[in-house]
């Protein structure tokens, strides 16, 4: 009937029980099953590969770049040629430099930014979910409150106060994104504070403190780095969008999303100015978000 | 809508007779709605619960799913507040205790959950998971808490190497071997036991039934076994309460229940279980119920199993008055001249011929 | 009064097979490996007929009706026939099986809340079974689905057809499946775990509407469960599978009575009962059932098996299903005739009922001292195992001179033992 591998048959023999229990014979951390499960997403491992190429080339930009951002040639506009990869822009700067040194400003917008709302969301969401009751209700009504300001008006606002910078936009993006990140985080307490696990270990007398922060947070975090990996796209997008309703970055600063709000009344002329940092913010934002999918998967347990 | 609870009496700690003592407990859950989630409405899912546990026995709680049972494990153990009531565990007014003093308490009892892959944290090592209570309670050094943790792995048949393991690398059998072991950890003279071996293969039940039973023979623990399944309870289990919709309505030792039960949802409870027998199973009696358990947010008048009750609808084609069981709710008590020598809540408690 | 509706000695109604499943194999494809969940299966069910198909979960039970309905799209059927009255489904092509799945084959799940769409009122899933396999206009085919309702046992019928699934409690979802299912009066219905999901006095419920139905339409049942107490109420053959493939087939009665294979041996033995007399011992079956990309060598349940006799046949060779009883009694098992005298109650009890054998002193079972079990293994189950082996004599010696097997009666309280879950 079936024929079986005399190997396998001496391992299973060898080990004197069903192979289920053979399955135990090395201990798997969680981590590596996730990066085993990653590994088989095409598309995330793409996303990641790119993004360490981009990391890369953001921290060694003076390597990779033959100009500086500031540095002007004689040639307006001229289109990607030998010298300029890119070509150059309205006032002859190298547009390849700029976009390379540009990836610094979007990747620490983006993962600052980011980082903001998810230090206030983590809070403010674990407060709700771990206390619940008159807390929860009284946290989800603020930050109801919080998701009803349209973010354009207080990025205005901001602007108008602390002046147009990168740390504006780092805080605009950080203050308006944290309310999703905390509704997840509640979300994900609530369902945990349920488990049996988090009973078992009221059960057995341990402290609220050490079931937060040892039975609760580490495994609401999972979420959370999934939507943190995509919000650092979106955070990259949203700081293209800002430029363009001018509360962005200020020239010379070579953010990607200024530079296509520079481009857009030149796009017959020179398509160029538009399209390479433009299609730099779309694939850097598509990377975040395959790797964000990718995670998404990896952690699942349930798809094992 | 429940029965209003007796007063807590004040007894003095360590004179008590029973290990475990309940009173009256009671468990409403609110039923939320609106912006602000006010309460719309209450299910009462423990109507007034009393029960017993001495030191070394077990004490079966059966019930079909929505009866409470669950929920009173939890009461028992605190890990719920009661609306009403009171529980005593050696004396100590358990059901009044907040925060360290609760915590220092709760090495004495604990709790085996149903779901093996709920009930322990996917993070953490099973040796990181057994040695956490030896830590935290005992203050054990962590050479001490490990020499611990292998003994505990060894008394629940498996072996001290599993203990770098993470939960996901062990069967349905395994963590639940491993639920027991972290139940253990402190000794305890008291486990909950909700509905442990429900979620495992019929042949890996055997297993752990088995490892229950010797566990209290060698460390003398007593045991409330919260299931579904008559059988099994009837395995292990020196006394029963059956419950229905949030009370008892039935309960005394083993033998009465299974050999004289009197109460009609527990004759049906037990006619309904299928024997692994065919002759046997196809010659018996089944009385089988109409409809549905009601629901506990509203729950019928008098007798809570009366809409479902065979027995009411048999009295009254034999033209016997039944008013009383819409109108008064049955005590749960011995009746002489029922024929049944166990506190049963029927007002025509009798036996019936079954298996 | 529920479910007495055939004696135990299974009724076969004449030679009227419906569904032949002959040699079938069909797995799952994974990064791993084919998860081969069902591996060689072939059975009958004839008019008016309850196969039971019993197992643990992974045994494939679930898989071999999927794999007649054809509703699984990831399972691929690599090997075998499933003929439907003459005509292989294998080869007929999508368009045929679903004329066939709802009107001539139906299903029964295990989770009718999963089962049921939530969006639609279930009368009109039901009258959507008429109208599609029988063609049936709006009117008619809801009328039917009162009809189907009343059928099953569900009060008010029509202001029930208008309601929600969620609406209905439990037990009243399972049955509005039922009439699902016997809207077109198919032919075989397969319940998968139909009463799992429900409690027990629900349970009785269901099984009654279930015997009733199937005596009122004329159709057969492929019952597919864990619950031995249910099959000895209603199935008049059995299949017991283990690992993907059936390791005993025969009538109710032969299955329960003269059990020839220890798979089912343990199952029995494992369960606590509800009329047993005083404190009968549980006898667990060791370890857990096999991965099902490698299985083990020689027979799959070798591993597990209390009879086992290793080294030996039962690691290398693998059992074939042969006639072992009567006209139609199979097991699985090189050694399934000397089960004959094994019996649950000598399993349970260690007493030797067959009167064959002699109780032998004081010996370790077999299961435990397991040659090829790594030391730190034994020394765990050593630790408790021998004192109370020892507290509990009951090895027979059962195997010819000479034989190396030793056949123990008695799987003392045994805890470690049973366990096999101790993993070396």
């Amino acid at each position: 009937m079936t024929i079986v591998d005399p190997g396998a048959a001496a391992a299973a023999v060898s080990v004197g029980d069903a192979p289920s229990s053979e399955e135990l014979g090395e201990a798997r951390p969680l981590r590596a099953d996730v990066w085993r499960r990653f590994r088989r997403n095409r598309l995330a491992m793409l996303g990641l590969g790119f993004l360490v190429l981009l990391v890369l080339a953001a921290v060694f930009a003076p390597l990779v770049t033959p100009y500086g951002i500031k540095e002007r040639s004689a040639e307006f506009r001229a289109g990607p040629s030998a010298d300029h990869w890119f070509g150059t822009d309205a006032v002859g700067r190298d547009v390849y430099s700029r976009v390379v040194f540009g990836a610094r400003v979007s990747l620490r917008i983006g993962i600052v930014a980011t980082a903001l709302s998810v230090v206030i969301g983590v809070v403010v969401g674990a407060a709700a979910g771990f206390f619940g009751g008159w807390a929860d209700t009284l946290i989800s009504r603020l930050v109801d409150v919080f998701l009803a300001i349209p973010y354009v008006v207080l990025a205005v606002a901001i602007a108008t106060v602390l002046g147009r910078s990168e740390n504006t936009v780092i805080l605009v993006l950080g203050f308006t994104g944290w309310m999703a990140m905390s509704r997840i985080v509640r979300a994900s307490f609530l369902s945990l504070r349920n488990l049996e696990y988090v009973e078992a270990a009221r059960a057995l007398g341990f402290s609220r403190r050490r079931i937060m922060f040892r039975h609760i947070l580490p495994n609401a975090v999972q979420p959370v780095i999934v939507y943190a990996t995509i919000a650092v796209g979106t955070a990259i997008l949203t700081e293209a969008a800002l430029s363009y309703l001018n509360v962005g970055p200020q020239d010379p600063t070579p953010a990607w999303g200024l530079m296509v709000s520079q481009g857009k009344g030149l796009l017959s002329n020179a398509p160029h100015m538009l399209f390479f940092p433009g299609g730099a913010i779309v694939l850097t934002v598509l990377a975040f978000v395959f790797v964000g999918d990718g995670l998404r998967d990896a952690l699942d347990p349930k798809l094992k | 809508m429940t029965e209003v609870a007796s007063e807590p009496r004040e007894a003095p700690p360590g004179g008590a007779s029973h290990l475990l003592q309940a009173e009256g407990l009671v468990k409403d859950f609110p039923i939320r709605g609106g912006v602000l989630g006010r309460t719309v409405g209450r299910v009462s899912a423990v109507a007034g619960v009393d029960l017993t546990v001495d030191r070394g026995e077990t004490l079966g709680l059966v019930g079909e799913s929505g009866c409470g049972k669950s929920t009173t494990g939890r009461l028992l153990l605190n890990l719920i507040p009661p609306t009403a009531g009171s529980v005593r565990f050696d004396g100590h007014l358990v059901s009044a205790m907040r925060g360290k003093e609760l915590s220092a308490m709760r090495r004495r009892f604990q709790i085996v959950f149903q779901d093996p892959y709920a009930s322990l944290n996917p993070r953490m090592t099973v040796g990181a998971t057994l040695s956490e209570p030896l830590r935290v309670h005992l203050g054990l050094d962590a050479a001490e808490a490990d020499a611990r943790v292998a003994d505990l792995l060894r008394t629940v048949g498996l072996a001290p190497e599993h203990t770098n393991r993470f939960p996901h690398e062990f069967s349905g059998g395994q963590r639940q071997r491993v639920g027991i072991a972290r139940a253990l950890a402190l000794e305890p003279e008291l486990v909950v036991l909700d509905e442990p071996v429900s979620a495992l293969d019929v042949s890996i039940q055997a297993g752990i039934v088995n490892l229950l039973q010797r566990l209290q023979d060698e460390l003398g623990l007593a045991y409330v076994f919260i299931a579904h399944d008559l059988s099994v309870v009837r395995h292990i289990s020196d006394r029963v309460a059956v419950m229905y919709l949030g009370k008892i309505v039935e309960t005394g030792d083993r033998r009465a229940i299974y050999g004289s039960p009197g109460h009609p949802y527990t004759l049906a409870l037990l006619s309904a279980i299928p024997l692994p027998d065919p002759r046997r199973e196809r010659e018996r009696r089944r009385i089988v119920l109409t409809g549905d358990v009601p629901s506990p947010a509203d729950p019928p008048s008098g007798c809570r199993f009366r809409t479902r009750c065979w027995r009411k609808r048999q009295l009254e084609a034999d033209g016997v008055d039944t008013s009383a069981c819409v109108e008064q709710e049955p005590a749960l008590e011995v009746r002489p001249g029922s024929g049944v020598d166990h506190p049963v809540a029927c007002h025509f408690a009798r036996t019936a011929e079954l298996v | 009064m529920a479910h007495v509706t055939a004696p135990p000695p299974a009724r076969r109604t004449g030679t009227d097979v419906l569904l032949s499943v002959r040699g079938l194999r069909a797995g799952f494809p994974t990064d791993d490996g084919v998860v081969q969940a069902v591996d060689g299966v072939s059975f009958d069910v004839a008019r008016g007929e309850v196969l039971a198909i019993v197992g643990e979960s992974g045994s494939g039970k679930s898989v071999t009706a999927m794999s007649v309905l054809g509703l699984q799209p990831t399972l691929e059927v690599t090997e075998g026939e499933i003929v439907w009255k003459g005509e292989d489904l294998l080869t007929a092509g999508e368009e045929r099986r679903r004329a066939v799945r709802g009107k001539e084959i139906a299903m029964i799940f295990q989770d009718p809340l999963t089962a049921l769409n939530p969006v639609h009122t279930v009368g009109r899933q039901i009258a959507e079974m008429a109208h599609i396999h029988e063609g049936l206009g709006r009117r008619p085919a809801l009328e039917r689905a009162v009809e189907m309702l009343d059928l099953v046992g569900i009060p008010e019928p029509r202001k029930r057809a208008a309601m929600y699934p969620h609406e209905f409690s439990g037990g009243m979802r399972q049955r509005a499946m039922i009439a699902m299912a016997i809207t077109c009066r198919p032919d075989l219905l397969i319940a998968d775990e139909p009463t799992t999901a429900l409690d027990v006095t629900v349970q009785a419920q269901v099984l009654e509407v279930l015997v009733g139905i199937k005596d009122e339409i004329d159709s057969a049942i492929i019952l597919i469960t864990h619950d031995l107490g249910v099959v000895a109420g209603l199935a008049d053959r059995v299949m017991v599978m283990y690992a993907g493939r059936p390791v005993e087939k025969g009538t109710t009665a032969e299955i329960f009575y003269e059990t020839r294979h220890p798979y089912t041996l343990g199952l029995l033995a494992s369960l606590p009962r509800l009329d047993d007399v005083g404190d009968e011992a549980l006898v667990p079956i060791v370890g857990s059932p096999p991965s099902l990309i490698r299985k083990p060598s020689g027979c799959a349940f070798h591993p597990r098996c209390r009879f086992a006799r290793v080294p030996g046949s039962c690691e290398s060779d693998d059992p074939t299903l042969r006639l072992v009883a009567g006209d139609a009694h199979l097991a699985a098992c090189h050694y399934a005739e000397e089960l004959a005298t094994v019996t649950v109650e000598s399993l349970r009890s260690g007493v030797d009922v067959a009167g064959e054998g002699e109780l032998a002193d004081l010996q370790v079972p077999a299961t435990v001292y397991r040659p090829g079990a790594e030391p730190e293994a034994d020394a765990v189950v050593a630790d408790v195992a021998v004192t109370e082996a020892v507290a509990h004599p009951g090895v027979v010696e059962r195997a010819e001179p000479g034989a190396p097997g030793r056949w123990p009666v008695d799987e003392p309280a045994g805890e470690p033992a049973a366990d096999g879950e101790v993993t070396p």
